[in-house]
């Protein structure tokens, strides 16, 4: 995992909790916590730190990881702001994860490893987006989903249809904005 | 399982890891402050140095990535710069070996007949003395699958590095490798698709390995230089195709060549017996047999030529070379040629060169005559009804320059526009089952379509199905010093009345127009019952100085006015000139009297209308032509002539045609005795054969002219005789100090012309002895 991904984990605790929460998640995950953007990081490090943090707050994991997607949007929406402009609402910005998002996402960070994810927009109230990765992290898909909403101002229903912890084949959502 | 939630009011977890803690000391608050700050610090350290640590490895892997490219880019511009496979080679084992600094470079071609690659002979050498022993060692080998480095790279089709050559079990080359001081070898495949089309080896004392990109590159490299390895293998094929293909163009236009030889010399014994046949009084039915004989064979040599011609184009090899020619005698005579066989089939054919035309042109008459021959033998083989008629005029006159137009217009079955194109194509008729009733092979038109663009000139067509038919050369010429002949009556003839009939329209203008055009006063009549009245009229007040009858199409009407004219008599004392068909069914047996002696055979000529004309006429033509003088008698009595040929049958045929014309034939077998016979007798002309056992006929002119010069005596004129057919033999007689040139089979006609222009020159040549 890119070192990005702990940097904006780290910035959203400190944000919510403070500077000494974060020093305290790492220590109980017993992480050494030097992350720099650019690196590659095991994914066991994420799950520690998603872990110690479910265990203080008594929340599942999938909880935690979906709190941190939605926190970590507004910070995308800052520092990438070209991958935002152009759209007025969360439908088009969800479509072009693939095609403009994910490929510049490789670009900036070599090796990326982005999950892949498909869109049955036959429906116009409704898109129904597959999600496909190894580490199965569709919940933080799910925040990212959410916080995208909260930018655009958009009200969102988000049904989990099918999921991979629940040994499906990927995990599909049903999304719209009424 | 939906989710819903207000983004606006939805919260976050309540995440506090420390609302678990108790009341903490401030003093130990401030320690453990104090270790938490130190941790942060390190953890950023870390951070920090990982960060560089990844720059500094971004940076030197863009360093090498630019290298490589870099050495894509040489080998890319090598393949455009240079020119030949080999030159590019060279140039990316240089490319390569610089980016790697390797110092021996070598390319490997893979036989595959044998599977094995053997040396390209292409280096890269950075010290040529040393690596003179690896060098002729790795030439003298052929490395089969799997011996050796290159025979293991043909093998897998991957890259191979050897570390140590030394302690490799299968590097034959070891020794020489390590008196050049080589250490490390490493090879890879030019490669198309799978297959290995060739392979590089390098050499070099101390080196590393190429890493993972590197061989990327190496990997296109290999993919780019198979590609060029593969288009110079399919280049030097077809190359090699196009010689084949024209080495048997070559070969069978050769066989045509001699083919030709071989089957003129029989055609020069069949038609030269079946002109002197056509000129014996036989039964008409043997007369027509002959006429047959004569016929089949004309065609038999006119598709012989074609298809020799054909083979001259195709190959490039049809020379052009021009002389002063007289394009009036060139229409007329194929006019002539071809009359007899338009009159067989009862169809009348004419021909009309205007009065005052420049006639006098340079050019190429062989191919004119050609074009014109095959054009009017079309036109008569598609004709079975009406007439056939040549005609030249002048589209364009410039000083110098004169753009002519020659048509042949029939009244044939015609060509259906969508045919019009195809028949210039080789081996077309306007329908392939036309070709049933109309033989021929086709190829007359293409050849002509090819001469006539050959000159600088065209063929045009125009056509009518059911009407006819009219081809027009269109030719550029330019003008030759010689004069054209102009033709005017003698002054106190001038104006004298004469009569034409004729039942054709075309027979009857165009003989209008050469009389008019010499100064007759002319009238003229379509039937012999519109003749005799303004005949007979006239007797009294303004008498006809000269009537002139076609009396081909008198039909049944003829024998009445032979008898008329004989008995009437007003007409009976006015010189009387017929036009009478060509061939065994003229008309002329009618009119066997002897004040009928004026007889001319369509098609008209002009040199041949006046002569008739001023004879009848009590003039001789000589007189008022000198220039023509020489040619005004058909009768070359008493010319005397050498003929040296060695083939019996030619010796019977030639004498036979030459004593028919009046000449006094002497006859040689071989040409020594040519040489003997011209210093014992005076002849006014040999007939040379060119091809002689014992001496040739090339040899023997020159003997005879090495003593003209010798003993100063005038330059006989020599006329080759030869089967040869192809390009050159005209040079090649000219050059051994011949004047003219007859291929065979000679027709009765073409050696009379020859003959009489000879003559001219002959007479001329002794005059000054005589002085």
């Amino acid at each position: 995992m890119k070192g990005i991904t702990f940097n904006m984990l780290e910035e959203v605790v400190r944000d919510q909790y403070g500077e000494d929460t974060w020093d305290d998640l790492l220590e109980a995950a017993s992480l050494g916590g030097a992350y720099t953007s650019l690196g590659n990081y095991p994914d066991e490090d994420l799950f520690r730190l998603v872990s110690v943090a479910s265990i203080a707050l008594k929340l599942p994991p999938d909880d935690v990881v979906r709190w941190f997607g939605r926190s970590a949007l507004p910070i995308m929406a800052r520092s990438y702001p070209s991958m935002f402009e152009g759209h007025t609402n969360t439908r088009s910005f969800l479509l072009t994860l693939n095609h403009i998002i994910h490929p510049e996402v490789r670009k900036l960070y070599p090796g990326a490893d982005v999950p892949t994810f498909d869109f049955d927009t036959s429906s116009d109230e409704v898109i129904f987006m597959g999600y496909r990765s190894h580490r199965k992290l569709c919940a933080f898909a799910h925040g990212l989903v959410e916080g995208a909403a909260l930018h655009f101002g958009e009200p969102l229903s988000f049904e989990h249809l099918e999921c991979m912890h629940r040994g499906d084949s990927k995990c599909l959502f049903a999304i719209s904005f009424s | 399982m939906a989710d819903r939630q207000n983004p606006r009011t939805g919260g976050d977890p309540n995440l506090t890891v420390r609302s678990l803690g108790e009341e903490v000391d401030p003093c130990v608050s401030l320690e453990s402050e104090n270790v938490r700050l130190k941790r942060r610090l390190e953890r950023e350290r870390q951070a920090r140095a990982e960060a560089e640590a990844i720059t500094e490895k971004s940076t030197r892997d863009l360093y090498a990535r630019q290298r490589l490219l870099a050495l894509l880019e040489a080998v890319a511009t090598a393949a455009c710069q240079c020119d030949t496979l080999e030159a590019e080679l060279a140039a990316a084992l240089k490319a390569i070996c610089l980016h790697f600094g390797w110092t021996v470079a070598h390319v490997y071609n893979r036989d595959d007949e044998w599977d094995e690659l053997v040396s390209d002979g292409i280096w890269y050498l950075t010290d040529k003395v040393g690596s003179k022993l690896f060098k002729t060692a790795t030439e003298g080998w052929r490395f089969s699958v799997g011996v050796g480095l290159p025979g293991r790279v043909l093998e897998t089709g991957k890259p191979l590095w050897i570390e140590n050559l030394q302690a490799d079990a299968n590097f034959p080359r070891a020794n020489e490798a390590s008196a050049m001081g080589v250490r490390s070898a490493f090879a890879f495949p030019l490669l198309v698709g799978p297959k290995v089309v060739a392979v590089l080896e390098f050499f070099v004392s101390e080196g590393v390995e190429p890493d993972a990109a590197e061989l990327e590159i190496l990997a296109l490299v290999g993919a780019q230089l198979g590609r060029a390895v593969e288009r110079n293998r399919a280049a030097d094929k077809l190359e090699r195709s196009r010689d084949e293909a024209l080495a048997a163009t070559r070969a069978k236009s050769e066989f045509l060549a001699n083919m030709s030889h071989e089957i003129r010399t029989p055609m020069y014994g069949i038609m030269g017996m079946a002109d002197i046949l056509l000129d014996e009084p036989l039964p008409s039915d043997q007369l027509e047999s002959v006429a047959v004989i004569r016929n089949a064979a004309e065609k038999l040599l006119a598709i012989i030529d074609d298809i020799l011609d054909f083979s001259k184009i195709e190959v490039g090899k049809l020379t052009i070379q021009s002389e002063d020619f007289d394009l009036r005698t060139v229409i007329e005579s194929v006019a002539h040629l071809v009359g007899s066989r338009a009159y067989d089939k009862g169809i009348e054919l004419n021909c009309f060169v205007p009065p005052g035309f420049p006639d006098q042109l340079v050019g190429l008459p062989g191919r004119v005559q050609q074009i014109i021959t095959n054009l009017a033998g079309n036109a008569i083989k598609f004709t079975d009804n009406g007439e056939v008629f040549l005609e030249a005029s002048v589209v364009e006159e410039l000083n110098a320059h004169v753009l002519v137009k020659i048509s042949v217009r029939d009244t044939g079955i015609g060509i259906p526009v969508e045919r019009r194109e195809a028949i210039f194509d080789s081996f077309t008729q306007a329908d392939g089952g036309i070709c049933r009733k109309y033989s021929g092979t086709g190829l007359g038109l293409t050849i002509s379509n090819q001469l006539a663009g050959l000159m600088g000139g065209s063929i045009e067509l125009v056509s009518e199905v059911g009407v006819g038919s009219t081809f027009t050369v269109i030719l550029p010429f330019a003008k030759s010093a010689q004069l054209s002949e102009s033709y005017v009556l003698p002054t106190d003839l001038s104006g004298a009345r004469i009569l034409v009939l004729a039942s054709n329209r075309t027979v009857r203008e165009t003989v209008s127009q050469y009389l008019a055009a010499w100064g007759f006063r002319l009238s003229t009549a379509s039937n012999s019952d519109d003749a005799f009245r303004p005949l007979s009229a006239a007797a009294e007040s303004e008498p006809f100085a000269l009537a002139l009858f076609d009396i081909d199409h008198l039909g049944h009407h003829r024998e009445e006015t032979a008898r008329r004219i004989k008995l009437d008599p007003v007409l009976s004392p006015i010189p009387l000139i017929l036009l009478d068909r060509m061939g065994p069914q003229r008309a002329r047996g009618d009119f066997r009297e002897p004040n009928f002696s004026f007889v001319l055979t369509k098609p008209v000529r002009q040199l041949q209308l006046y002569n008739a004309v001023l004879r009848a006429l009590g003039r001789d033509p000589s007189e008022e032509l000198s220039r023509q003088s020489e040619l005004a008698g058909n009768s070359l009595s008493g010319m005397r002539i050498l003929l040296a040929d060695d083939d019996p049958v030619n010796q019977l045929v030639s004498s036979r045609i030459l004593s028919k014309l009046g000449c006094a034939v002497s006859v040689v077998g071989s040409g020594p005795l040519a040489i003997a016979a011209v210093q014992r007798e005076k002849y006014d002309l040999v007939l040379m054969d060119c091809q002689m056992p014992e001496m040739s006929g090339f040899d023997a002119t020159s003997e005879i002219r090495r003593l003209e010069r010798a003993n100063g005596t005038v330059r006989l004129p020599i006329v080759a005789l030869t089967a040869n057919a192809m390009t050159g033999d005209r040079e090649a007689c000219l050059a051994a100090g011949m004047d003219d040139y007859l291929s065979k089979p000679v027709r009765s006609a073409q050696l009379h012309e020859t003959l009489i222009r000879w003559r001219g020159v002959s007479k001329a040549a002794k005059a000054p002895r005589v002085a």
